[in-house]
């Protein structure tokens, strides 16, 4: 191992350490409002356990006088008002990786250290963020506008910035890591106990005084794996971080200390939460069109999940917002809540807007304007009608390329093209062009096969009289027939004659209907509305 | 001596609506821009939707925006609007399943300014529900049709402009279908008489003669009907033949 300090440079990594001491116990407490969450008078006593010991608590319960690792038994001794939550690791770990997907809008490389912190390479970014003291700032606030309350340490290496953030010391930006380190005591190491009271006992206080013993000697009394330690903890050694990956998948979850039974006191943590997604979104350019919201309880196995769809990918949380209040206006069968959760897992690259330089003028391309601004509008009415009756109520028509009258159609979601009606679209096309051409309202003269408006989803039989077809009194046939194939392809039997000759009715108030006859039967297919 | 018709009002002019008898006794010269318009009648199939078909046509080629059908009691039927030049990607259903959303959906629609026209079949509605829709309308500048039942042509409506249908046969050897109708409600104007407006659309074509029809059911001949001498040429209504 070399004795030369590695040199640093200013274009060199810099870390900054998040360090979280009380997570176990912030996972808990998001659901509270803020102004609750800190108005020490109404905070109740809150602890987190672990094997029936207390493990991390909120300041109240330590001004009642409970320690972490006192028994549940002398907690309740101490304040019966006491509240408890078994630890949930799990969740601590999820809330860590949200926490490095949330400062993905920061910096790209991120390592998530469990239990409790994260580490955020910010050499690259302090430009942007206007310096180092504005980045954590912005840092800070944005977590605690969260719910978390973060220790931060800033210096050259992972180790050594956990080290800072542990012991809240000031920034390191120039000076060798070695010497940054020289005055803290030993006991900020990552290191276990055992080591930290040897070292106690070699009279050794300040990280100084350990960087300044020979690496050979401490590596027989230690092991190897701490000299390494040291070495990577003063960057003599390299420390390779593994970086998380921007997955997009965007989840939250926001618990109540006590559970709520109206849907309205919801309105908090669900602007919370569109908060955090709008944050989420931004940061990576993208936009969503479903969002999956979740109440549920813990008494209560059965969740209440509902969803929202979008006509377009969006990612403005006003709309998401609309649009989850007009959901929630129908959710009638929830008694209790204790937890509501957002999922989004469905990501599109979000639209770009081009802003008008000239704002206000409008002198420009009024007209694609006006365009885009009633497609949106368009969206939005799509995107209620979506929320309030369900996904699958809304419609578009297409043609088909199929002469039999059930097939020469076919309904198409919004914003989907028809595939095999596409050509019979082209023509449609073309045909309206020369209609815009002429310029002329367009008429009614359906050429020699007039269709109805309206089309029966199944044929109605229809009664005869004499031979006539009756549909409240005698049909007259006014025009027809008009013989169509029925697609002896389509059909496993052809023995019987396939073709139906299709007739104009009219009833004696006028009414014109399309009957066909089939096999010498009368059916009604159509009202020519 | 001071007539209503002398008001010094001017009306929006209107979509035309492709039938100049019906035109001419349109405020506007058409069918309103906004507001709600209800067509009253009982029986379907008497040209209730052909009255519209070309204003809708138009309004779906000038406009980018919806032509949305509120639970129609049939499926509209793609081939014969686009023949008739309707662009069928303006077009969205909705069939909501309770009454009341029909209601919402019709309000939201309605306000949205993002429809050129609402058609809407609401069964029951209320007087004040109406009016809901006729502001609703106005502020999404939309044309909101109303189909409703001929009884309610009794009663007062909010509506902008109420059209009670009546079906008509068309008389023997002439080409078009028609349809009766009369204006009972609209702005600068009296209720008017029947009028006849004539559809163009060759509905009631000269029919032959059946008791003339010989089906002629031999083994050796396919099964087709024989039209006598004087009916339309064959081959025009016979594009998709088995044989």
């Amino acid at each position: 191992m070399t004795m030369n300090p590695p040199d640093i440079h200013p274009g060199q990594p810099l870390w900054l350490c998040l360090y979280f001491p009380d997570l176990a116990l912030e996972i808990f407490l998001r659901g509270l409002p803020l102004s609750t969450a800190s108005g020490e008078k109404r905070q109740k006593p809150i602890v987190v356990t672990q094997g029936g010991k207390v493990y991390r608590l909120n300041s109240k319960a330590i001004e009642m006088g409970i320690q972490p690792g006192n028994s549940m038994d002398t907690a309740y001794t101490l304040s019966e008002q006491v509240v408890s939550f078994e630890r949930n690791e799990q969740k601590e770990y999820a809330a860590l990786a949200y926490l490095a997907q949330w400062a993905y809008q920061f910096t790209p490389n991120i390592s998530i250290k469990a239990p409790d912190y994260l580490l955020l390479e910010v050499s690259g970014c302090l430009r942007l963020f206007k310096g180092l003291q504005a980045l954590k700032q912005k840092i800070t606030r944005g977590l605690n506008d969260m719910g978390y309350s973060p220790r931060v340490g800033v210096n050259k290496t992972p180790l050594a910035a956990l080290c800072y953030a542990r012991s809240g010391t000031a920034d390191n930006v120039d000076s060798n890591v070695g010497l940054a380190l020289d005055g803290l005591p030993v006991s900020h190491l990552q290191v276990d106990g055992d080591i930290i009271e040897s070292l106690g006992q070699m009279g050794i206080v300040r990280i100084g005084e350990l960087l300044n013993l020979p690496t050979d000697g401490l590596g027989r009394r230690f092991g190897t794996y701490f000299t390494h330690y040291l070495a990577r903890l003063t960057g003599k050694k390299p420390d390779p971080q593994k970086y998380i990956s921007p997955e997009p998948h965007f989840h939250s979850d926001v618990t109540f200390m006590s559970d709520v039974t109206d849907l309205t006191a919801l309105t908090f943590p669900i602007n919370r939460l569109l908060g955090e997604l709008d944050i989420f979104l931004k940061s990576r350019q993208l936009g969503t069109n479903h969002l999956t919201w979740r109440l549920s309880h813990i008494k209560n196995p059965r969740n209440k999940s509902f969803s929202i769809y979008l006509a377009n990918p969006e990612n403005d949380h006003t709309i998401f917002r609309t649009l989850t209040r007009l959901k929630l206006d129908q959710v009638n069968d929830i008694e209790e809540v204790d937890t509501i959760a957002l999922t989004v897992n469905q990501f599109s690259p979000a639209k770009s807007q081009s802003g008008d330089l000239f704002h206000g003028t409008r002198l420009q391309q009024k007209d694609s304007h006006g365009v885009s601004a009633s497609r949106e509008r368009g969206d939005q009415l799509l995107s209620m009608l979506y929320t309030r009756l369900g996904n699958g109520v809304c419609f578009g028509l297409s043609l088909a390329n199929d002469h039999r009258p059930e097939k020469a159609w076919r309904f198409v979601r919004i914003g989907e093209k028809g595939e095999k009606g596409e050509k019979a679209q082209k023509g449609e096309k073309a045909q309206k062009g020369e209609k815009a051409q002429k310029g002329a309202l367009p008429n009614l003269q359906q050429g020699p096969k007039p269709r109805p408006v309206f089309l029966l989803d199944t044929p109605r039989p229809l009664g005869v009289l004499d031979g006539t077809p009756c549909l409240g009194g005698r049909l007259e046939l006014t025009k027809g027939p008009e013989r169509i194939d029925f697609g002896w392809w389509d059909e496993a039997t052809i023995e019987q004659s396939l073709t139906r000759d299709y007739y104009i009715a009219r009833q004696k108030s006028g009414a014109l209907f399309w009957i066909f006859n089939h096999t010498g039967r009368w059916y009604l297919h159509g009202i020519f509305s | 001596m001071w007539r209503a018709s002398t008001i010094d009002w001017v009306a929006k002019p209107g979509t035309p609506s492709g039938f100049p008898v019906l035109d001419q006794h349109l405020p506007g010269g058409g069918w309103p821009t906004d507001g709600i318009t209800e067509l009253l009648y009982d029986q379907e199939g008497i040209g209730e939707i052909r009255l519209l078909i070309p204003a809708l046509a138009h309004l779906s080629q000038v406009e980018t925006r919806w032509l949305l059908w509120v639970s129609p009691p049939y499926v509209p039927y793609a081939p014969a609007l686009s023949d008739c030049g309707v662009d069928l990607s303006r077009i969205l259903l909705v069939k909501p399943e309770k009454p009341e959303d029909i209601l919402w959906v019709l309000e939201k629609a309605l306000a949205s300014q993002s429809c050129s026209a609402v058609l809407a079949w609401p069964g029951q509605i209320r007087d004040k529900e109406i009016r809901r829709l006729q502001v609703a309308s106005k502020e999404g500048r939309c044309l909101g049709i109303l189909f409703r039942k001929d009884r309610a042509s009794r009663q007062a409506s909010p509506a902008e402009l109420r059209i009670q249908l009546c079906g008509a046969s068309a008389p023997p050897l002439t080409e078009h279908s028609i349809v009766k109708l009369r204006i009972l409600k609209r702005r600068g104007g009296w209720a008017t008489e029947f009028l006849t407006v004539d559809f163009d659309d060759r509905l009631n074509q000269v029919t032959p003669d059946f008791a003339d029809m010989v089906v002629t059911n031999s083994p050796g001949q396919d099964n087709q009907p024989v039209y006598p001498s004087t009916s339309l040429p064959r081959n025009r209504y016979h594009d998709h033949e088995s044989s």
